[in-house]
């Protein structure tokens, strides 16, 4: 991008997770550059989200080590990683379901708050007001006080990213925030994500390759849990490989 | 719109009504009870027995975690109480009540600190199994805590040296302080930051972890408030019956308080005590013609289960519209919609 070297935002050095004989995630190199979208794209099974469960310590992980700023992380457990600015959304919904939309996003700005364990105060106002520039970013603020269940699908997908948001992190993971998604619902998505990477990088997983290929400075293919090819997207629009591992042949 | 102040001064009227008519329900409570031929001493009962329901549904109804054996607390509570008046301070009513409860809340955090990292059905068991040893370390050591038979000679001394709590109206009014006490600091509990994180845990723990909380040591705190409460009505019982039974912290306790809380209903404050009052209540006028009122509580819960899974309150909340109780009930606000 420019003279200077990139900084790197996150990075996985010999990454491996077995589950018995299987290989998950195969001795993976990964790195995120600071400031750019990068997807990791790959037939269903290559080992995408499980590469996002080792890097969030979901799973402990097998080999290999994970660095964000420069420092190992991979034995920091998920909620205090997500204190230091790594954050992810899931593929299945993951939102709490019951409580509202707005409460939804101020449980999660809460969690930065050193006011969180106090079980003798009321919540503040800034956090409500922050909770609803959230809820602006993501376009749900005509949504507040609904109960987040009864909420559209795509909304909720919406959601789960405005969650992850106001987590305030620097690294954000996004595991499939298209699935199940219409062409109108995109429509909303795609300008949201492309506000996000402004002030985050960001990894994301996605199967809409028409999505992938628009909004990824590049993009990392993964095949039976390796990386088979990492490129920018008219390089790997091109790559022979990924059509044998898309298209079997 | 500013959420919370709108949403305060909408209900304050309702809030101020409610309180006047509650303390007038207090006071005539007992009056009404005679007069359908029953007694102070159920009335008390019920305010215990409410405060018991109320802490235990912290930690089910607000935390999701389900506790089989929090009678152990309960009946713990009584016997350190007991036993403290007899051995140290046989003048004090006060001194008793508060070693009690923060005997069992030590107690309590030591044994929940050990059992918290088991989840769902593993953790019920295990509260069984710990609410198990208590009972038979009580049970068995004869020499301290006289075995079966249960401690008796435990007096109800003046609070502060000059306040009497001797006479049943005296005492009764004494347990329901405590019981408004304890239904306050709990609603300031569940509506904190912290509260609402319990709730948020209970919706869905594995979010809870990914937005960055500690979620086993709210867990923990949950557990230890509850055991705290649970402890309070636990010697304020003692002083009730005058007597501490091992059957207080026998496994049909346990169950006792969870049929009350599923009765009641267990996503708000008003459900357990609701479950309290109408089990307690039950309890007492089914076992004055048959000894086989278990089968009938039973019932209860298997209906309840079955037919109103959110209990009473819930059910209430299910036909909202133009319910008297809807401003106790989680608010859906549907206007900013459309």
């Amino acid at each position: 991008m420019s003279e200077t070297t990139p900084k790197i935002a996150l990075r996985s050095q010999n990454l491996k997770k077995h589950f018995g004989a299987i290989k998950a995630v195969d001795d993976v190199n990964f790195t995120l550059e600071e400031g750019t979208l990068h997807s990791i794209i790959g037939p269903n099974g290559a080992g995408k989200t499980t590469f996002f469960n080792c890097l969030t310590g979901k799973f402990p992980i097998t080999e290999g080590k994970i660095f964000f700023e420069g420092k190992e992380i991979q034995n920091i457990p998920t909620y205090k990683l997500v204190r230091l600015g790594v954050c992810r959304s899931f593929q299945i919904l993951n939102i709490f379901k019951k409580l509202t939309v707005v409460e939804n996003v101020r449980i999660a700005i809460q969690a930065r708050h050193p006011q969180r364990f106090n079980p003798f105060t009321k919540i503040d106002r800034k956090t409500s007001e922050e909770a609803e520039q959230i809820l602006e970013r993501i376009g749900l603020e005509s949504f507040k006080n609904s109960v987040s269940q009864e909420l559209s699908h795509g909304d909720q997908r919406l959601l789960e990213i405005g969650i992850t948001i106001a987590t305030a992190p620097k690294v954000l993971l996004l595991d499939e925030p298209a699935a199940g998604l219409s062409k109108q619902e995109l429509q909303k998505l795609i300008p949201v994500i492309n506000e996000l990477r402004k002030t985050m990088s960001i990894v994301l997983i996605e199967h809409d390759i028409d999505m992938v290929l628009s909004l990824s400075d590049i993009i990392s293919v993964m095949s039976f849990g390796k990386i088979i090819a990492e490129g920018c997207p008219e390089e790997i629009q091109n790559n022979e490989k990924v059509r044998k591992a898309y298209l079997g042949d | 719109m500013n959420l919370g102040t709108s949403i305060t001064k909408k209900n304050a009227a309702f809030r101020v009504g409610a309180v006047i008519i509650g303390i007038f329900a207090f006071i005539m409570l007992p009056t009404l009870f005679k007069s359908i031929g029953s007694t102070m001493f159920l009335a008390t009962e019920i305010f215990i027995f409410a405060i018991f329901a109320l802490g235990f549904n912290l930690l089910l109804g607000f935390t999701g975690i389900i506790s089989f054996g929090h009678a152990a607390w309960f009946g713990l509570s009584s016997y350190a109480a007991a036993l403290f008046q007899r051995h140290v301070t046989p003048d004090s009513t006060l001194i008793p009540l508060l070693f009690g409860i923060l005997f069992t809340t030590l107690i309590g955090a030591l044994v929940g600190k050990l059992i918290i990292k088991t989840r769902g059905i593993y953790f019920a068991y295990v509260t069984i199994a710990f609410s198990q040893l208590v009972l038979f370390i009580i049970i068995r050591w004869t020499k301290l805590t006289n075995g079966e038979n249960g401690l008796g000679g435990i007096e109800r001394k003046p609070l502060f040296k000059f306040i009497d709590i001797v006479p049943e109206f005296n005492y009764y009014i004494f347990v329901v302080i405590v019981f408004i006490l304890v239904f306050i600091l709990l609603n300031i509990i569940i509506k904190s930051p912290f509260g609402r994180v319990l709730q948020a845990i209970r919706e869905n723990r594995t979010r809870a972890i990914f937005i960055g909380y500690n979620v086993r040591s709210y867990e923990l705190t949950s557990y230890i408030l509850s055991v705290f409460f649970t402890s309070v009505a636990g010697v304020l019982d003692l002083f009730l019956l005058k007597y501490a039974f091992p059957e207080s912290m026998a496994t049909t306790m346990s169950g006792e308080v969870i049929i009350m809380t599923l009765v009641g209903g267990m996503h708000n404050l008003t459900g357990p005590v609701l479950g309290a009052i109408i089990i307690t209540f039950l309890k007492d006028f089914i076992s004055s013609f048959t000894d086989r009122w278990m089968i009938f509580l039973g019932g209860i819960f298997v209906l309840f289960v079955m037919v109103f899974p959110e209990g009473i309150m819930g059910f209430f909340g299910k036909w909202g519209g133009n319910n008297p109780f809807k401003s106790l009930l989680p608010k859906r606000d549907k206007e900013s919609e459309s």
